[in-house]
């Protein structure tokens, strides 16, 4: 069963576009290069075709996992091949040298990274979710206060490993997900990073509700 | 429905069922989920269920999903390759792991443990023994089943091929 209709989609999409944006620039003021962002639209997947959500099933991949609470409870992914990731590390750590496997400080940048992305995108949820559904400020709706993430969480996994528990809270009430995706890319570097907001269910339902 | 494999690989993603007979393999990337593979020794029938939740509640849609319709269903699959035939069905599961355990804090926290519970019930209901278990931890598996021996094969990321 489809929560959204194909407008409230459309409208949440804009939203995300504009979180996924305010992260880009956070990301590119941190590595003080220029990132572009690719945002998918907002769908609703079936369990099976969201699970591949992050590539290849069985390729390893690296993720910094985040728990929002406050306005939309859910789960903020941060996830990069192996590759991508020591890359970002280097740059982060101004290291001229390739380094070949993650120590304690790869996975440190890796997951302040992913703390200043998904606290930019968090902070524009934030600014954007309350006026949704009204037409101007005195009848905005209360739904509560920010969204705060929790310290980034890392781990190398199958990418449809790390998919299906992300994915989990979402599938225990309905047979098809929210999944909202955005691709980061590093200028003139082959590297891809993946960011992904997967709201819980609940909060799915608080926002159907407040979309016309 | 996934398609009969006698030849080649068939994935089986969240809350699919696949069978095969004679030669093949049933292959399944698990995180929290559970895989569960049956098999008939002497017809070479296989089958995989990739089962995300424990209980069904009654529900008739999404059969693959819950491991109380999942099992029943695959054994329905399997029999029907089988012309006839009794089975005489082994289990293997795998799964179950709680991979962000140090961020999950919700009620969904044991879900791994849960689905392990519930598809060993079901399968203890239906007199179907269990030959090996590899399950729990914090990381995910990939499981590829050998149809035509019933081998069953597990992979974790940095580890070494297990085979159960």
């Amino acid at each position: 069963m489809n929560r959204f209709s194909d407008r409230q989609l459309s409208q949440f999409t804009s939203i995300i576009r504009m979180g996924a944006t305010e992260a880009s620039h956070a990301m590119s003021t941190w590595l003080e290069r220029s990132i572009s962002v690719e945002v998918e639209p907002v769908n609703q997947l079936p369990l099976s075709i969201a699970a591949d959500q992050l590539g290849t099933p069985d390729a390893t991949l690296c993720a910094c996992l985040m728990n929002v609470t406050g306005l939309i409870n859910g789960q903020l992914l941060f996830a990069f091949d192996e590759k991508s990731g020591l890359c970002l590390s280097e740059t982060i750590l101004n290291r001229s040298d390739s380094v070949q496997s993650w120590g304690e400080l790869e996975i440190s940048a890796a997951k302040e990274t992913a703390n200043i992305v998904g606290c930019a995108f968090l902070n524009s949820l934030s600014r954007s979710l309350p006026h949704l559904g009204s037409k101007d400020e005195s009848t905005v709706e209360e739904v509560g206060s920010d969204c705060m993430p929790s310290a980034p969480v890392f781990l190398r996994d199958y990418a449809a490993a790390i998919m299906q528990s992300v994915l989990l809270d979402q599938a225990c009430c309905s047979d098809s997900v929210v999944v909202i995706k955005s691709d980061l890319r590093i200028a003139e570097l082959p590297l891809l990073f993946h960011f992904m907001f997967v709201p819980d269910a609940e909060s799915l339902d608080k926002l159907s509700r407040l979309m016309p | 429905m996934k398609p009969v494999v006698t030849s080649g690989e068939l994935l089986v993603k969240m809350a699919e069922i696949g069978v095969g007979c004679r030669s093949g393999t049933l292959k399944t990337l698990l995180g929290s989920c559970i895989g569960i593979v049956l098999y008939e020794r002497s017809l070479q029938i296989a089958g995989l269920a990739h089962v995300v939740m424990p209980n069904s509640a009654g529900r008739e849609v999404a059969i693959g999903k819950y491991a109380d319709t999942a099992i029943p269903e695959t054994i329905r699959r399997m029999e029907s390759l089988a012309y006839g035939k009794r089975l005489s069905l082994v289990a293997k599961i795998a799964g179950g792991a709680n991979m962000f355990q140090r961020v999950t804090t919700n009620a969904f926290l044991s879900i791994g443990q849960q689905n392990l519970e519930a598809v060993e019930k079901c399968l203890l209901e239906l007199q179907i023994p269990i030959l090996a278990r590899h399950v729990g931890g914090n990381l995910g598996r990939n499981l590829i089943a050998d149809i035509g021996s019933g081998n069953v094969q597990i992979q974790m990321v940095g580890k070494s091929i297990v085979q159960i």
